[in-house]
């Protein structure tokens, strides 16, 4: 009896001892594998065709596989980037410094007849010496001038067909959450960037930014005509219609995105309590298989989303650090020859390099429009577990 | 636009190249005058075409249009949840071995159950119900699960 009694006690110690588990582990398995599981059947059933005709130059070769690696955890580091952007920008630079150097010889030229002027060379001859290197600077700058807007242009294009691109798939994935008001706000904002607003980008703001240029490169070129206020406007009204443009589109879509964000969090939250089975998905509970397919549209449409950031961060950087580094390269060149030659090539230079600031922040305010929507889109729909 | 821009600019080169070229003078002052005149109509050209209605600012409306293929699949799963869903709440009420299908239609405009059928051929039935009453109350039950209305929900015996 003492020996049953003893035999009893030592194997409720144990069990008290003994910690249990196995079935919480292989709960969270469970867990784990039916999300992979949903995870690549909506992968399979996902379209990335137009997506995938835009990456070139980008640093990844498929969506599917770049979205994979992005929910498994692997990022691209920050020296990945920076080394990307001193790539692209060493590209831009050995594309830039002949056109540069050839300014800087020529002013120099110039500066050095203007120096002779008094002495073996006449006056006339030295007028025409001056409008030859003018000629030759305008030509060389206008060259550059025109490579660098005609890439704004087929940059903001290409804005245009990433974003339309990959906006159906964003919208799949939030109606497939549940946020189809989410879905029919943005349907229309992001109809109103890509289209709208790209389009009085290239047709309004950019021609009035050109106007301002050629408008400013013509009062330096001759005393008797005088346009540099004309120039002054054209700039004022695209600085001004740029502002408005950012703010009504900035205001529109933060309060739009807020509100239909929380209309789609109550109807939803609604439709999962008016159900007695429903087992959250926190903490490694089995979940229901509407949980399921909720869960991993919402990790491939935030996935999705820091891809199309990644393809408009390689879309952009390559234009906007080609113009930085122009601009940057005119101010260096107009440095260096402004004691070697004529006041109105440093002039000239400068009011170009003005012009080419405005087109940077251009390019950048667009590109953050377009960043703001899809970081809204990511964000929307996240919160209904 | 690239035209435009050159014709102006070449304009007031040529301007610039008269005002060296040409002794100075009565017609050097013409001459610069009407070339002035002459800059002037090449930089308002522009300004033309847009009273002309030429130069348009306005965008096609542009639709997008969700994938289909996918949203057929979480439509699939979604009715397969419904359906177990229902079949677990109708076993709990007393109602084992029930048949349901639910079909199911997901687009932009979100879920909407088009019809739930039930068939009670190898339905476990509790005792003393008459079909009239089994029909009503599982009507009511997945009625109150689904939140449709009890016109689209078919119950069959068959």
């Amino acid at each position: 009896m003492k020996k049953r009694v003893l035999l009893l006690f030592i194997v409720l110690t144990l069990l008290l001892v003994i910690p249990f588990s196995a079935m919480a582990d292989d709960n969270k398995d469970s867990v784990e594998d039916s999300l992979n599981e949903a995870l690549d059947e909506a992968l399979d059933n996902l379209d990335f065709s137009d997506v995938n005709e835009l990456l070139d130059g980008m640093m990844f070769e498929d969506v599917a596989e770049k979205i994979k690696s992005i929910l498994d955890g692997e990022f691209d580091s920050a020296e990945t980037f920076l080394q990307f952007l001193l790539d692209v920008f060493w590209q831009q630079l050995k594309l830039i410094v002949p056109s540069l150097a050839t300014l800087f010889a020529i002013c120099v030229l110039c500066g050095l007849v203007t120096v002779n002027k008094s002495g073996f060379i006449s006056s006339g001859t030295s007028n025409l010496i001056y409008l030859v290197g003018l000629s030759l600077i305008l030509t060389t700058l206008v060259a550059v001038l025109f490579k660098l807007y005609s890439s704004v242009y087929l940059m903001f294009a290409r804005l245009s067909v990433l974003i339309d691109a990959a906006m159906p798939i964003i919208l799949t994935l939030m109606i497939a959450n549940g946020a189809t008001v989410s879905a029919s706000v943005y349907q229309p904002a992001v109809a109103m960037l890509s289209g709208g607003i790209i389009s009085m980008v290239r047709n309004v703001i950019l021609p009035l930014c050109t106007f301002g240029l050629v408008f400013s490169v013509i009062s330096h070129i001759s005393d008797n005509i005088k346009v540099t206020k004309l120039s002054g406007f054209f700039s004022s009204c695209s600085s001004w219609l740029l502002s408005v443009v950012f703010m009504v589109f900035g205001s529109f879509l933060s309060v739009q995105g807020i509100t239909s964000a929380s209309i789609d969090g109550v109807s939803v939250r609604a439709i999962k309590f008016a159900t007695k089975n429903y087992i959250p998905i926190l903490g490694g509970y089995l979940s229901d298989g509407f949980d399921m397919v909720v869960a991993s549209s919402t990790l491939i449409k935030n996935a999705f989303g820091a891809v199309v950031l990644l393809m408009l961060l390689g879309t952009v950087v390559s234009t906007v650090v080609c113009i930085l580094a122009f601009n940057l390269g005119l101010q260096l060149v107009s440095a260096l020859a402004e004691p070697l030659t004529d006041g109105k090539f440093i002039g000239f230079f400068t009011a170009v390099s003005k012009n080419l600031t405005f087109l940077t922040v251009l390019v950048i305010a667009v590109t953050f429009m377009f960043f703001i929507l899809v970081m809204l889109t990511i964000y929307t729909a996240n919160g209904f577990f | 636009m690239e035209n435009w821009a050159i014709s102006v600019v070449g304009t007031v080169l040529l301007t610039v190249l008269a005002d060296v070229i040409l002794p100075d003078g009565q017609t050097n002052k013409y001459v610069k005058t009407a070339l002035s005149v002459v800059v002037i109509l090449a930089m308002l050209a522009p300004v033309v075409k847009i009273a002309d209605g030429s130069l348009s600012f306005v965008s096609d409306d542009k639709q997008y249009q969700a994938q289909s293929q996918y949203l057929y699949m979480v439509e699939q799963k979604q009715e397969s949840e419904i359906e177990q869903r229902l079949i677990s709440e109708l076993a709990e009420s007393g109602y084992k071995n029930c048949i349901v299908e639910a079909e199911a239609t997901l687009d932009e405009q979100g879920l909407a159950i088009d019809k739930i059928s039930v068939n009670l051929k190898n339905a476990v039935i509790p005792d003393g119900m008459s079909n009239i009453l089994v029909t009503e109350d599982i009507t009511d039950i997945v009625s109150k699960q689904c939140g449709v209305v009890s016109e689209k929900v078919v119950i069959s015996w068959q």
